[in-house]
């Protein structure tokens, strides 16, 4: 009986399993029988199992058999279940700075070739890098413009402006590199603080007069802009002092008001409070008093008169 | 030379007032003529009103000096009394400590008054307190400040300092250069 009610249930479950074979998964879609399953759960779930697990192993030997080194291999088909991705997306790569002006203006760039036939050598040279075609640093002759002057040493002239441009496009890489990271780009040519996220008209001002003030004449002989309005704002605090030649009389009220309210915050705070000093030296004297007075009653000549006169009060 | 800013009268009278407490007002309310502070490269001089406006006239570099120096701001903005103002503190002080006269050479030298040469103190020093020192023929030799209360000068060793040395009159000697 028990063994006709499996086939049954197998048949059931095979008529509406789901299987990936390609994953080594079968899927059964039936609802569970919450009273059956509370009967005895283990046994529920152990039954529910060899049949999920029979299917499975129908399914395999289903498939088209291959032998390989005595060993009997099933060949997968491909896994039809979707699974979710291990790590996370790699986030999109930061614009450069001319990227993000050519992705503005719509410029793309044209593919070149990476090789391009060169004529003269008869060879295919790469259009960019080592052993380049048109290569300008080769040449043995360099033509003069007519402008130019003719003694300079163009040879060397043309090594320095393209070291200069490799330093310049380095310098690029690394503000872009910056830029992408967040950090602080460093700026050229203005100060800082015109740079800052939110410039605005004061810091501008407070710029300029910066830069106007950096020359040997401290912004006295540098030149001025067109429509350049007196600048006051940003130039900083300067130190005010009253007249020497002021009236002496009021400079003295001011002075003793002053002293008052110096005065007067102190004497608070020491009224307030108990002297102490004041109360020990009292207690004190008069202690040294009554025991001088019981020792005169005791012997007629007293023998602290000398040591106590230090201490004698000066007023 | 320019009159003290409120700041700088500030800190300069807080030093003032623990050595001569409220006596301050009398350098400035003199019944004698208008007296005035004022600040002549970082030094605040004392003098009268006619003095400072004559002496204003010379250029800053070339005047070493008018009326009284009383001191002179620190770099920091403290301010540091002069043994050139004691003929002012001298006679309002309110602290006094009188030196032994075997103790008045060692004053006089710049080291602190021990309590071996202390011949009287006055009664209500507290500790750290702004004092002027005398000798027992009541001359002003200098001012310091006390290291200890009057009540704790009684029970001190005698080879414990009782007042600090700030200033003696020994230094119109010994740096007769600095002084002005």
């Amino acid at each position: 009986m028990v063994a006709m009610e499996n086939t049954d249930s197998l048949q059931q479950a095979a008529s509406v399993s789901v299987q990936d074979i390609g994953n080594l998964v079968q899927f059964d879609p039936r609802p569970i029988d919450s009273s059956e399953f509370k009967k005895d759960p283990d046994s529920f779930l152990k039954q529910a199992c060899t049949i999920g697990t029979q299917l499975l192993i129908n399914n395999i030997f289903q498939l088209p058999v291959e032998k390989i080194d005595d060993v009997i291999i099933a060949k997968l088909p491909a896994p039809s279940t979707t699974l979710p991705r291990e790590k996370p997306i790699p986030k999109e790569k930061p614009l450069t700075k001319w990227e993000q002006y050519a992705k503005l203006k719509g410029i793309k760039n044209k593919k070149k070739q990476r090789k391009v036939w060169d004529e003269t050598s008869k060879t295919w040279k790469p259009t960019w890098g080592y052993k380049r075609i048109n290569d300008k640093t080769k040449d043995w002759l360099i033509e003069i413009k007519k402008n130019e002057d003719p003694n300079q040493d163009f040879f060397s002239k043309r090594t320095q402006e393209r070291n200069e441009r490799v330093s310049k496009n380095e310098l690029q890489r690394l503000r872009n590199i910056a830029r992408s990271s967040k950090k602080k780009v460093p700026g050229v040519g203005a100060t800082p603080s015109v740079l800052s996220e939110n410039p605005d008209k004061l810091k501008l001002k407070k710029a300029l007069n910066i830069a106007k003030r950096a020359d040997a004449s401290m912004s006295k002989f540098s030149r001025k802009l067109e429509n350049e309005d007196k600048v006051t704002k940003g130039l900083g605090k300067k130190r005010k002092f009253e007249s020497n030649y002021g009236d002496i009389k009021n400079e003295k009220d001011k002075q003793l008001k002053l002293f008052e309210k110096l005065t007067s915050t102190k004497d608070r705070s020491s009224k307030e409070k108990l002297n102490i000093e004041k109360a020990t030296n009292k207690f004190i004297q008069s202690e040294n008093a009554e025991k001088s007075s019981g020792k005169k009653k005791l012997a007629k000549r007293s023998k602290m008169g000398g040591k106590n006169k230090k201490f004698s009060k000066k007023k | 030379m320019r009159p003290l800013t409120e700041e700088e009268t500030k800190n300069f009278f807080e030093k003032l007032t623990k050595y001569i407490g409220d006596n301050v007002k009398l350098l400035l309310d003199r019944s004698d003529g208008l007296y005035c502070f004022r600040l002549h490269r970082d030094r605040v001089y004392y003098c009268k009103e006619e003095i400072m406006k004559k002496a204003a006239h010379f250029p800053r570099k070339e005047l070493i000096s008018f009326g009284t120096c009383f001191g002179k701001f620190s770099k920091t903005k403290k301010f540091r009394l002069n043994v050139t103002a004691l003929d002012f503190l001298a006679p309002y002080a309110k602290h006094k400590i009188w030196v032994k006269p075997s103790a008045e050479q060692q004053f006089l030298y710049g080291h602190h008054v021990m309590k071996s040469g202390l011949g009287r103190i006055t009664d209500d020093t507290t500790q750290y307190q702004g004092v002027v020192v005398y000798s027992m023929s009541d001359v002003p030799l200098g001012f310091g400040a006390s290291a200890k209360s009057t009540a704790e000068c009684r029970h001190a060793d005698p080879m414990s300092i009782v007042a600090f040395h700030q200033a003696d009159i020994g230094e119109y000697l010994r740096s007769e250069a600095n002084l002005i």
